[in-house]
């Protein structure tokens, strides 16, 4: 006798179903530049996106196949599904001006904000965060 | 050092190249150079909305440098900017006539990886009136939760007529890409323990490539030979991984006898080890006229070795041969046919994998114990072949039709066994493409392409366990016992994402009613699925439609705006497995 082998009367297969995994995702954007006067512009730009990914419900034929084995074992899989669920928003968000003091003489300044909403989180648990810059500087054409 | 000091002194080598046109003569010279800084500023979660950005929430100074100067066919163009300490680009090219041309290139960014919680594995054994013994469990093995890299990539690239006569150029180049940080290495441990470990290891990968190549005309055809270098190695420590002493999951017993099963147990391994590998690579291409047709056509040889694993003293090697023909050639005065073929052939080596016999020292007398020695035959080796042709005729001076059918075939020898039915995948392929263009005012694009593919790449392994109470008995005498191992005899049901049938639908057009708006509106769709997998309805579906606007109601004003929807479905199978431990 081998210890702790697989018993003859204690392996049953596995059982499948067909399942489908659908994502969706939904882009919006605008962007916009004014030039008020030749010396003066203005830019903007907005972003936003969502995305989904969800697994059906589903269930799987095992009866036939434990034949009354493996009762103590719950078959049914109401959570599974979720494990897979994606369910997320970005949005973003970016102002700018350039204002011309000089034909060779440029103050610049812009600023950049992104946020994403994560409400499924994934293996890396909840995404949701945040990201602001601002910036501003002097350019020298010549 | 030395290479940072190479890089430096070929760039100082064409700035003073630079210098040199410019300094003869009259010419255009135009600067611009940006002082400024930024700020930025990070809440929560930082890995997936700061991906690519340096977390740090600081000021930093930041620059942008452009010039162009230009006399005569001399021209010398340099673009940078500064953003941090770890997001710098910048370009350097210079040309002098069609003498020398030569461009440098230095980027670097930053990568944020997220870490794995080691969360989505959760399982433990119940018995039916209480939770058993078996179970998954994980831990931390340092105190690191940030994971991030700094990639940067320097390339150059230097061509030098060297005869007019034949136009002959020599071309050198060289690319290097390094990548320093800390990354995730997750090992997993399942005998005594059904256990998860993460640790921080610190990255030192580095990618070396260079191009030697001669190129020419002859017989009033283009010929030239390319050869390349590669290598990749990794200079970070290894990640260890302790792997359990083997012994029954709940009662600690057994030792020995779980041991005999396992190829190492009670050992701390390296985990997750990068290659160290080298390619070389020898290309020979030749451009020109065949007839009123126009031709490329090149050939391709590499070799690819993994220099850091070495299996019972056989070479891991990786080789290709290649062939492309390519040709443009009219056939009426309004048609023209363009044709494709390729023929490509990939060979590894085939190493012996030696692992110790299974329970070794534990069978009865006069029992050999079962060995799983093998030979592992790549999948991979292969011989690809494809070609296509299209017919593409001008309809009348608005319309457009191209009109293509072509053929893929992957070849597979040594799959699902070692020289054996040569599994062959073919895949027969049309296309219709039409376009209507109406000056700048209206742009209509349609496409629809059709693959039917016989006999695409299954597992050679079955995805599903039939009943081994039906099937299984006892492998040696004076035994009842059946063995884990035996479960392979059991696996049935070829399984594939690849389709037998699809189809892909493109639509795009684009209204200009007058030069202040601009309307596109596309669509994309794709439906595959695979008719030979029995019960199993494989398929996979994509539904993509978009529209933007351009407004421009005054030279002061311009208004960008679109929408972008995409719904994917696949669907495939999930399997449970029926099973008591």
């Amino acid at each position: 006798m081998f210890a702790d082998s697989v018993g003859a009367a204690q392996h049953y297969g596995s059982a499948y179903s067909m399942v489908d995994y659908t994502s969706k995702n939904h882009g919006i954007f605008a962007s916009v530049s004014y030039i008020p006067a030749t010396n003066m512009t203005f830019t903007g730009t907005v972003n936003y996106n969502k995305t989904t990914g969800e697994l059906d419900d589903f269930t799987v034929n095992y009866e036939d196949k434990l034949r009354g084995g493996l009762t103590h074992f719950d078959y049914t899989f109401e959570e599974t599904p979720s494990y897979s669920d994606i369910d997320y928003a970005l949005m973003n968000f970016a102002l700018g001006m350039e204002y011309k003091f000089t034909p060779t003489v440029t103050f610049t300044a812009d600023m950049d904000y992104a946020d994403l909403k994560d409400k499924a989180g994934t293996v890396y648990g909840d995404e949701s965060g945040s990201y602001f810059m601002i910036r501003s500087g002097i350019r020298f054409d010549f | 050092m030395k290479r940072l000091i190479s890089v430096f002194g070929f760039s100082l080598l064409l700035i003073f190249a630079a210098m040199i046109s410019a300094e003869t003569g009259e010419g255009t010279q135009k600067y611009s150079l940006w002082l400024g800084g930024h700020y930025t500023d990070f809440k929560d979660y930082t890995p997936k909305v700061g991906e690519y950005k340096l977390y740090s929430d600081n000021a930093f100074p930041e620059f942008k440098l452009n010039t162009f100067s230009q006399n005569g066919s001399s021209i010398f163009r340099l673009d940078a900017h500064y953003f941090d300490y770890e997001n710098v680009n910048g370009v350097l090219k210079t040309k002098t006539g069609d003498l020398f041309k030569a461009q440098f290139q230095y980027r670097s960014m930053t990568n944020n990886k997220g870490m794995d919680l080691l969360e989505n594995m959760a399982a433990r054994e119940w018995l039916g009136t209480g939770p058993g013994g078996k179970y998954v469990t994980h831990e931390f093995l340092d105190d690191v939760t940030k994971f991030s890299t700094h990639r940067e990539e320097m390339s150059g690239k230097a061509e030098l007529l060297v005869s007019r006569k034949n136009d002959v150029r020599v071309i050198a180049a060289h690319r290097m890409i390094r990548e320093t940080g800390n990354a995730q290495e997750i090992g997993n441990t399942h005998c005594f323990n059904c256990h998860l470990g993460s640790q921080s290891v610190d990255v030192e990968k580095t990618t070396n490539s260079f191009k030697v190549g001669l190129e020419g005309k002859a017989l009033e055809q283009k010929l030239a030979y390319t050869f390349g270098y590669r290598k990749f190695e990794s200079k970070g420590p290894d990640a260890y991984f302790y792997y359990d002493e083997a012994k029954h999951p709940v009662n600690g017993g057994s030792g020995a006898e779980f041991s005999s099963r396992q190829i190492f147990d009670n050992e701390t391994l390296i985990i997750n080890q990068y290659p160290e590998t080298e390619k070389m690579s020898h290309k020979v291409t030749s451009k020109g006229m065949l007839g009123t047709a126009n031709y490329a056509a090149a050939l391709t040889y590499s070799r690819v070795e993994n220099k850091k694993i070495n299996f019972t003293g056989d070479e891991l090697v990786s080789e290709a041969f290649g062939g492309q023909l390519n040709l443009n050639a009219p056939i009426s005065p309004k048609s023209r046919l363009v044709a494709k073929l390729g023929v490509n052939k990939i060979d590894n080596t085939d190493p012996f994998i030696d692992v110790p016999g299974y329970r070794e020292g534990r069978w009865p007398v006069g029992v050999e114990a079962p060995s799983f020695d093998f030979t592992r035959y790549s999948a991979l080796n292969r011989t690809n072949l494809d070609g296509s042709a299209e017919v593409i005729t001008k309809l009348n001076p608005k319309m457009t039709l191209g009109v293509l059918g072509g053929l893929e075939s992957v070849s597979r020898a040594d799959y699902p066994e070692y020289d054996g039915d040569n599994n062959t995948s073919t895949t027969l392929i049309g296309q219709l493409n039409f376009k209507y263009r109406d000056g700048l005012k209206h742009t209509t694009r349609i496409k629809y392409r059709l693959e039917k593919t016989s006999d695409p790449f299954t597992s050679g392994r079955g995805l599903f366990e039939a009943i081994g109470n039906d099937i299984l008995t006892a492998p040696y005498p004076n035994s009842t016992f059946i063995f884990y191992f035996q479960r392979e005899d059991l696996r049935y049901q070829a399984i594939t994402t690849e389709p037998t049938i699809k189809h892909e639908f493109e639509f795009s057009t684009s209204y200009r009613p007058n030069e202040k708006v601009n309307l596109m509106v596309g669509l994309k769709a794709t439906m595959d699925k695979n008719s030979d997998l029995d019960s199993l309805d494989v398929k996979h579906s994509m539904f993509q439609p978009n529209l933007n606007l351009t407004l421009t109601p005054d030279p002061a004003w311009v208004l960008v705006t679109g929408y972008t929807y995409n719904q994917s479905t696949s669907r495939g199978p999930i399997t449970v497995p029926l099973f008591d431990g």
